[in-house]
């Protein structure tokens, strides 16, 4: 049997489900999504959420963490659950890497797939205008 | 060979690239469009959807017929996307492994009626549908792959 992958998306305000409204309709709704949005009510530690989260895992699931901020609190005090072997933390994240791993082959092993798929999301990163620009000048040349 | 026949008026956007070419693992998107094979600036924002694991080739109707008919393409895993069911008919004609074409995304025009979330037909697309049916190629409805497949005719 192959494990089962959950994944957590964490974000400072609501980020978390906006992106999860953008996934169900490019990727169609999905199960096994969690959110974390911190401090939009109120200015506590988002501790308890992600304990409450984690009794849905098992120890044979995996957890992927999306989370926003490399440095920020919400990745920081998602990094304490780092050291259970089952949990993966992924900072920065945009919505073609979180589509990226939601949809990879679950036979590929999870490290392998999260290094390639954020080595792909930098390449979405793009100066649009530069793109055309180049490609237009390649073009004159041909 | 071909995994799918895909009618889309975006051609190739976000959902195909990153949602479709995964779930069915193609290595070869071929869009068939003779008013994009001659566009360059078209074929350059169509190519910024290139996914990173395939190969994104934007071809005339007749330059893709006498690709996807050669034999020596046939070991490559494709999804064929088209704009339109006239580009349907004219393609199935030509190639006969189209045995199934996927309505995935149709926006409303004049006359055109809305039969799913995703997908408008005039009567002429109706008509062209029929006659695609008739040569007993299957016609789905789906926008995304985890959609559950209905047929066209059932939705008219």
């Amino acid at each position: 049997m192959s494990i089962a992958r959950k994944f957590l998306i964490a974000s400072h305000g609501s980020l978390a489900s906006g992106i999860k409204s953008s996934l169900d309709i490019i990727v169609g709704p999905m199960g096994n999504i969690f959110l974390i949005e911190a401090y939009l009510n109120e200015n506590k530690a988002i501790e308890n959420d992600i304990n409450d989260i984690l009794k849905n895992i098992s120890n044979d699931d995996e957890l992927i963490i999306f989370t926003d901020i490399l440095g920020g609190s919400v990745t920081n005090q998602i990094a304490q659950f780092v050291e259970k072997s089952n949990i993966h933390i992924v900072s920065g994240f945009s919505l073609p890497l979180i589509i990226e791993i939601l949809l990879s082959d679950t036979e590929t092993p999870i490290a392998d797939v999260i290094e390639t798929a954020i080595e792909n999301a930098k390449g979405q990163m793009a100066y649009v205008n530069k793109l055309i620009h180049s490609n237009k000048d390649n073009l004159k040349d041909d | 060979m071909i995994k799918l026949t895909r009618i889309d008026d975006r051609l190739v956007h976000g959902q195909v690239a990153l949602v479709w070419t995964p779930a069915l693992s193609v290595d070869c998107l071929i869009v068939a469009n003779d008013k994009v094979a001659k566009d360059d600036f078209l074929k350059m924002t169509l190519g910024f959807a290139k996914p990173a694991n395939a190969k994104l080739l934007i071809k005339s109707l007749d330059e893709t017929v006498a690709f996807v008919n050669d034999p020596i393409n046939q070991s490559l895993k494709i999804l064929l996307i088209i704009n339109s069911v006239q580009d349907a008919l004219t393609l199935s004609d030509e190639i006969p492994e189209i045995t199934s074409i996927n309505f995935g995304g149709l926006r409303g025009k004049d006359g055109s009626k809305l039969i799913s979330k995703a997908v408008a037909v005039t009567e002429a697309e109706i008509d062209i549908s029929k006659q695609l049916l008739n040569k007993g190629i299957e016609l789905e409805v789906r926008q995304v792959p985890s959609d559950k497949k209905l047929m066209l005719m059932d939705l008219l």
